[in-house]
């Protein structure tokens, strides 16, 4: 009897112990998947991404939960989004470097492009081109460079010297249309 | 119980913390912060969101554009969110507080540029059987060609007007001024 009582402090610590180490590891584990989970490849188009907002996925709470930690509200039901941090080789976009978008874009009523910090962030308005500003191609391609440097036609500015992401908004997306989204190149790195 | 038991025990309570988070904290972590980024001086108002704060609030509304919001608070009534845009492209998202979307709406659709959106408490199955009867309901939902309902006494109704043109900012800017956001007080 006097042992088990003396083992009580040990029994009690080891519970508590467990509980907490198991509440920890819960919460890391979910404030990793927030920041993540949600995320999907584009199917079809290497490189490119999108949050996983569908009410009929799985992974909707997570991709909402991404935005909402933040202070932010998600996009809407109007707005698909796109992005991807590597060129066509899959080497980091960077700052330093002179990137260059070409390509169509999925029709759509409205778009934009930005250069954004990993945190999603568009530092200036330079960083964002939308389709009012945009002059494209005669075959309705658009062609975009992102350098920290002035450049000739469509240009943006990418955050400072650094990695950075290219988000492509697009507004009323016409229902079913293909998803050809442009490619990435770098140079000058 | 060895340790088995206890690795069991620690697996679920992982699960289960994992879980509440996910589900219950971005929801109300949004509550909280959103109420510092919105900062309307109260509820129930229009608000133009400078650039610093559509930035924060909403992120994906990049570009030159305009952003007028209503805060919304239903727990005295419907709000009455009422805006004359201009005739280009514009969308509508009404969010509910913890950040889900509930409505949409754009140009194409309204058909129209003088817009008014009722936005009401959508009331569970006790709540009607206990109390006032659908007909007065109906009587206070005038003149308003769209009808919001809400799971959340609080929500986020946002109009986005994207600007094709910088010189069309101050027009654009002194017709979104006049619209209005206000409790629909009952008969």
């Amino acid at each position: 009897m006097l042992k088990l009582f003396n083992r009580i402090p040990q029994i009690i610590g080891v519970r508590f112990g467990v509980i907490i180490v198991g509440t920890l590891l819960g919460f890391a584990s979910a404030t990793f998947a927030l920041s993540r989970a949600g995320l999907s490849d584009v199917q079809g188009q290497a490189g490119w991404q999108e949050w996983n907002l569908s009410a009929e996925t799985s992974l909707q709470p997570y991709s909402l939960g991404r935005f909402l930690v933040d202070g932010q509200l998600p996009p809407s039901n109007a707005q698909q989004e796109y992005f991807r941090a590597t060129d066509k080789d899959g080497k980091t976009l960077r700052g330093e470097c002179l990137a260059r978008l070409k390509g169509k874009l999925p029709p759509a009523r409205w778009w934009t492009i930005a250069a954004v910090t990993r945190s999603g962030q568009a530092v200036s308005s330079q960083s964002v081109i939308t389709a009012a500003q945009a002059v494209l191609e005669g075959d309705g391609s658009l062609d975009l460079s992102i350098s920290s440097s002035p450049s000739s036609g469509n240009w943006i500015v990418p955050p400072d010297s650094g990695g950075y992401s290219l988000v492509v908004t697009l507004n009323e997306m016409t229902e079913g249309a293909a998803i050809p989204l442009p490619t990435i190149t770098q140079e000058g790195c | 119980m060895g340790i088995p038991f206890w690795s069991v025990t620690g697996l679920l309570t992982a699960i289960a913390a994992h879980l509440a988070y996910v589900l219950i904290a971005p929801g109300f972590l949004f509550s909280t912060q959103s109420r510092l980024v919105a900062a309307t001086e109260a509820t129930n108002a229009i608000d133009i969101l400078t650039d610093e704060r559509r930035n924060q609030l909403l992120p994906t509304l990049r570009g030159d554009g305009i952003a007028v919001m209503c805060n919304a608070d239903l727990a005295k009534g419907n709000v009455r969110f009422e805006v004359d845009l201009p005739e280009t492209y514009w969308s509508l998202a009404v969010f509910s507080r913890s950040g889900k979307q509930v409505y949409q709406l754009n140009d194409a659709q309204a058909e129209t540029t003088s817009v008014a959106v009722e936005l009401r408490y959508a009331k569970s199955i006790i709540e009607r059987v206990l109390g006032a009867s659908e007909d007065e309901e109906e009587l206070i939902i005038q003149d308003a060609a769209w009808t919001v309902d809400l799971p959340e006494r609080q929500a986020f109704a946002v109009f986005w007007v994207p600007l094709t043109d910088p010189l069309l900012r101050e027009p654009t800017l002194a017709t979104l001024k006049k619209g209005k956001c206000s409790l629909k007080q009952r008969a």
